[in-house]
């Protein structure tokens, strides 16, 4: 094919040969036959690298189409991880806000918990020592001490358990604080001698306690530094009536007893 | 042939026509040269499009790998985001779940506070609780404030104790004499909380009963002569002091705080049958209809038996007199017969006709004496089959007689089945209609439900009422029935017997008189 497209060139380039004059100067056959080779060759050249181009064309440009394709995609794709992105930076802020909230409102319980404590801890004479051995009071107590003695890097630390052995405390305190309590406590008399004493608590306001044979009756109070006892043997006889009618069932009465507002 | 080609071939046979007339070895050479120029030219132009395209190529090459590589980046970034994300909700979730727990218990410790409070309280400290609660509630997207707010109950709860213990007087108002509110002091004693009005004119201490007022009802205590006043004001002296309790003010509520247990639980019935509602009034109405009629034809027939058993007893001392000669009644003297042969005076006689064994030996007299009266000519006496239809006359008495004795134990009979059922129906619809108004309210208190399930109970308790004492009194009844019924029975088969015995003389008289006859 390639020789076919030569063959017009080199008819035209014999054509000089053709139309030589004989009788004028002379030319050499080998000289004509090398130049006409030579022109071939110089056009084979040519159609050469005519071939050779359109290949590269060709090639250079599918492969640019594939970049550009490429191209086009990767715009695509980073559109789309932008947008992905942009979300996701949203939604990491709205979850870093919402995260915060809850820090904020750990550190606000941590707070008010340190608090209640601080405003618990001067009450705990007012509880009578029956109360004071009851579990859950126990136990408030004790975590409130060690959250006391807890050095301040330490304080917000554990707060849901103290929490809710706070609440726990305070609701049996509560309940005592609704009821009448008779628990039998060892109390000493002003010699110094003990006795084992039927001690009736109205809540947290007002104790009464007897003796056994009711030789030794007092009444209490709750003070800042504890219960504080004062003896009222006269109030023995009644003191035990009010102990009989608070064990009773049936015997259901008033006692006329005493009070005194600390 | 390519454009190019055809130009080339243009351009040889431009350049090759003067050659004709030229020397030809120069026309070549010209032409060699002229191809050697196009080859040039075409190397750098096709050298030139090459260069522009390979960096037009190289260009995008560039582009693809910045591209490629900012995809990259953003893709990181991304995980990088995501990743950040999920351990933000796994931080989220733990310190939510911290946070839950301790909301629960907050608000679990608000719940019940206000459950503990006492009436007196509640007007101070319901409504800060309730007010906290509800700020607490609307804050759900500020748990910071939530927290806060719950927190303020806790610490009005720490507060409220301090205030309480050794007691706490405060100025209040309370429910008098015909839920009166007045304006007064209340002490706050524990458990017990007492009232002195303003004026100081009453006086008493408080109910531990929710009167739905928010304001405690103060109960007056009539031994108290200004003590509760005095103590009330000044923070010292005697108080009426309640260990029970609450029980004591309950009774003094009652204002029978004497009664006895079982007293107290009679009067309980009072208070049950103030809740009833109008079903179980109809099911405690039909149970009394059937225990007046139950009991009035169980004394009825009680009275009755007691009568015939009487009548019975005198009846038999005089058959037993004239069963040695059953022939007293064998004459037609009607009076005759009816007096035993003259053995029993009008008064007996009376008593005797009340028995049920007079009416059948009054039948087995008649039948005898109306046999006799038509066999007074041939004597024969009574026969085998006279006394056979005299017997079948008497048991036709008997089934009369235990028919009069039975009569109205039907009414006994329906109180026993009946009663129960009509007490169950009444109590299974109160029940029913309780649970209707409970739904309907929505509160599920054991004091919304108690009064109308004691009440619906008392339905059932009225109809075994009616059931129970008419089972004793039917036993006994129908066992004294059986009794005179076994009675009436032996005496049948001794009357038969004797009047067997008696009348047999007559068949012999009979035959004698038909031996004459004959002779």
């Amino acid at each position: 094919m390639r020789l076919l497209q030569l063959l017009p060139g080199a008819f035209l380039a014999s054509l000089p040969l053709m139309a030589q004059d004989a009788p004028t100067k002379p030319s050499s056959p080998d000289e004509l036959r090398g130049s006409v080779r030579e022109w071939i060759e110089t056009m084979r050249k040519i159609q050469t690298e005519e071939d050779s181009w359109e290949k590269d064309h060709e090639v250079l440009k599918g492969y640019k189409e594939g970049l550009e394709k490429e191209i086009e995609d990767l715009k695509e794709q980073t559109e789309r991880a932008q947008t992905r992105k942009d979300g996701g930076d949203k939604q990491s802020l709205d979850k870093i806000a919402e995260r915060d909230r809850f820090i904020a409102a750990q550190e606000e319980l941590a707070t008010q918990v340190r608090q209640l404590e601080e405003s618990l801890s001067p009450l705990i004479p007012l509880f009578p020592e029956g109360l004071k051995k009851q579990p859950k009071v126990a136990l408030g107590i004790e975590s409130l001490q060690q959250s006391l003695k807890a050095p301040a890097e330490k304080r917000n630390e554990e707060v849901s358990k103290r929490l809710f052995n706070l609440t726990e405390m305070l609701s049996d305190v509560e309940k005592f604080q609704q009821g009448v309590h008779v628990h039998t406590e060892l109390q000493k008399d002003s010699e110094g001698q003990e006795f084992r004493m039927e001690v009736v608590y109205f809540g947290l306001a007002a104790a009464y306690a007897v003796n056994e044979d009711g030789s030794f009756a007092r009444i209490g109070k709750p003070d800042t530094t504890g219960w504080k006892f004062e003896d009222r043997p006269d109030l023995s006889l009644a003191i035990k009536s009010l102990i009989t009618s608070t064990l009773s069932e049936k015997d259901v009465t008033f006692t006329q007893l005493p009070f005194l507002q600390p | 042939m390519s454009l190019r080609s055809l130009s080339i071939v243009c351009i040889s046979v431009l350049t090759a026509l003067p050659a004709l007339a030229a020397n030809p070895n120069d026309a070549a050479q010209d032409s060699i040269r002229k191809a050697a120029d196009e080859l040039v030219n075409t190397q750098k132009e096709y050298s030139d499009l090459r260069l522009g395209l390979y960096r037009e190529v190289n260009r995008l090459d560039d582009e693809a790998l910045k591209l490629a590589k900012e995809l990259r980046s953003i893709e990181r970034e991304e995980e990088l985001r995501t990743s950040k994300i999920r351990s933000l909700e796994r931080e989220i979730e733990t310190r939510k779940a911290d946070f839950t727990y301790a909301s629960g218990v907050l608000n679990q410790y608000a719940k019940a506070v206000v459950t503990r409070l006492h009436p007196a309280e509640a007007q101070f400290i319901k409504g800060d609780i309730e007010a906290h609660d509800q700020k607490a509630a609307n804050a759900t997207n500020d748990p910071r404030s939530e927290v806060a707010e719950r927190m303020q109950i806790l610490q009005l709860g720490v507060k409220r104790l301090a205030d309480l213990a050794g007691g706490k007087r405060i100025e209040g108002k309370a429910l008098g004499r015909a839920g009166r509110a007045m304006e007064g002091t209340l002490l706050m004693l524990g458990p017990s909380v007492f009232f002195t009005s303003a004026d100081k004119s009453f006086e008493g201490i408080a109910s531990l009963a929710e009167n739905g007022a928010g304001l405690p009802a103060i109960i007056p205590i009539h031994e108290s002569n200004g003590a509760i006043a005095k103590a009330v004001t000044t923070g010292e002296g005697p108080l009426p002091m309640d260990g029970t309790g609450g029980r004591a003010i309950e009774e003094a509520i009652k204002g029978r705080g004497t009664h006895s247990g079982a007293m107290e639980h009679v009067m309980l019935f009072g208070d049950i049958a103030k809740n009833m509602m109008f079903d179980g009034w109809i099911a405690i109405g039909v149970c009394v209809l059937m225990i007046a009629i139950g009991w009035s034809v169980a004394l009825k027939k009680f009275l009755y038996l007691n009568s015939i058993q009487k009548s019975t007893t005198e009846f038999l001392r005089q058959w037993y007199r004239l069963s040695s000669d059953l022939t007293a009644i064998d004459h037609g003297d009607k009076g005759s017969v009816q007096s035993f042969g003259g053995n029993a005076d009008s008064s007996i006689q009376k008593l005797v006709q009340k028995s049920p064994l007079y009416e059948i030996y009054h039948i087995g007299s008649e039948e005898i004496r109306h046999r006799l009266e038509q066999d007074r000519i041939l004597k024969k006496g009574l026969s085998g089959r006279s006394i056979q239809a005299i017997r079948a006359a008497l048991d036709a008495g008997l089934v009369r007689a235990n028919h009069k004795l039975t009569d109205g134990l039907i009414y006994l009979t329906i109180s026993i089945a009946g009663g129960p059922y009509v007490g169950l129906l009444g109590t299974v619809v109160g029940v029913m209609i309780t649970f209707a108004i409970i739904s309907k309210v929505g509160e599920v208190d054991v004091n919304a439900i108690a009064p109308g399930i004691a009440s619906a109970l008392l339905a059932t308790v009225a109809g075994l009422i009616v059931a129970i004492p008419a089972l004793f009194v039917y036993s006994y009844l129908n066992s004294r029935i059986k009794n005179i019924g076994g009675e009436m029975q032996v005496f049948i088969d001794e009357f038969v017997t004797k009047m067997a015995e008696f009348y047999q003389g007559s068949d012999k008289a009979n035959a004698e008189a038909a031996t004459a006859n004959a002779e």
